[in-house]
């Protein structure tokens, strides 16, 4: 059967998603959305991971994802923390206009 | 496989396209992370489909749980007004990136195709079988000869080791040593059958989960297996425990395994990182310390 999955198109599914997270990285301007890109493109990582750990019957890409899970989350804690300390001083999350480290 | 499998692949797929795409296109971020959640959900369906069934869950009580609850709760808190969210205007840069989007896609394509190429797979695959056969063969016909051997001591200890050097030494179910790990012919059977027998190998000491890399507390005292990862009956004053199946790919038993022996240190690695990660976002978020 033609439409039966295989790892190609995991991992096509994979770089599409990759692609419009990169797309949405770099054409908004908003904070918030731009950690959302990021965390598509770390789930189309994860998708990816997935598959080529069932192609191998190995689980080590599951772990490994599992961890990516685990960053992702710290990175989202952290990073959201820091759009609200921008958000108090230029009542702004566009990152066009965070362009100075001194606030 | 069959007929379920593609036609819930091809849903998940298309569905995960349109909500990444609308994560995009949505100007109100309240609105990005909605279709983010229904994504994530997405992305979860497609787990399962690769028999990943416990990342599936995280995915779900992680990713669309805890942390989109944590970005509605920070879209909610700053309240964006409709002026602050800027007008749309067309600049040049977004057909910029437009053209790079494409051509990173084709330079990842181009990373996948000799991975998948056809030619190399059916190639691959017609090697793997005409080398089995032999394989086989051959085994079959020292077998052969070790029958005809007889009497002779000397002749039969010969023909044995003969035969036994030559037993196919890879999983024959699932060919994977000969296919190449990429491209074994996988059903849900053949991943259950290659994955308890590496359980089995771990619970009876042949090998280890963390290669040898991390030694046990103690190696003189044997180490008791639960028979949940055995597969055997055991019996107890209560009456006979009915153990299941060796544990699953992709379950939580052997993540958990793994995640104890081998991938120790970077648990714990990890843990410490979301630590730091709490009380970073406490300093950064609070107005006076």
């Amino acid at each position: 059967m033609m439409f039966e999955p295989t790892l190609e198109q995991y991992l096509v599914l994979g770089a599409i998603t990759f692609c419009i997270g990169v797309f949405g990285v770099m054409v908004r301007r908003n904070a918030i959305t731009l950690f959302m890109c990021v965390e598509l493109m770390l789930n189309s990582v994860n998708l990816t991971f997935m598959a080529f750990s069932k192609y191998r019957v190995d689980l080590d890409g599951h772990i490994f994802s599992f961890f990516v899970m685990a960053v992702a989350a710290a990175e989202a804690a952290v990073g959201l923390a820091i759009i609200l300390h921008v958000f108090r001083h230029k009542r702004s999350v566009n990152v066009d206009e965070m362009d100075r480290l001194q606030l | 496989m069959g007929f379920w499998e593609p036609l819930f692949f091809w849903i998940f797929a298309i569905g995960a396209i349109a909500s990444s795409a609308a994560v995009v296109i949505f100007r109100n971020p309240l609105y990005s992370a909605l279709s983010l959640i229904l994504d994530f959900f997405f992305f979860a369906g497609l787990y399962v489909l690769l028999s990943a069934h416990t990342m599936a869950i995280v995915q779900v009580l992680v990713y669309a749980g805890a942390i989109m609850v944590l970005f509605l709760f920070i879209i909610m808190l700053l309240n964006l007004k409709e002026e602050e969210l800027g007008e749309f205007e067309f600049k040049v840069h977004h057909l910029l990136s437009l053209a790079a989007v494409f051509g990173l896609f084709f330079f990842i394509n181009q990373a996948i195709a000799p991975i998948v190429e056809e030619d190399v797979v059916s190639k691959q695959r017609a090697v793997a079988a005409k080398k089995y056969e032999e394989d086989v063969k051959r085994y079959e016909a020292a077998l052969k000869a070790v029958e005809a051997a007889g009497d002779d001591e000397k002749k039969l200890a010969d023909a044995r080791a003969k035969a036994k050097a030559l037993e196919p030494k890879y999983n024959v179910r699932t060919k994977s040593a000969l296919l190449g790990p990429l491209y074994s012919d996988l059903s849900e059977d053949g991943l259950e059958q290659a994955w308890s027998e590496k359980i089995q190998a771990y619970s009876s000491g042949r090998s280890d989960p963390s290669q040898g890399k991390w030694t046990r507390y103690d190696r003189s005292k044997p180490v008791v297996v639960p028979p949940v990862l055995t597969g055997e009956r055991l019996e107890t004053e209560r009456g006979v425990i009915k153990a299941r199946e060796p544990a699953g790919f992709g379950t939580v038993e052997p993540m958990s395994i793994l995640v104890v022996n081998r991938f120790v240190v970077p648990f714990e690695l990890t843990a410490l990182l979301l630590l730091a990660a709490i009380v970073g976002a406490v300093i950064i978020a609070k107005r006076r310390l």
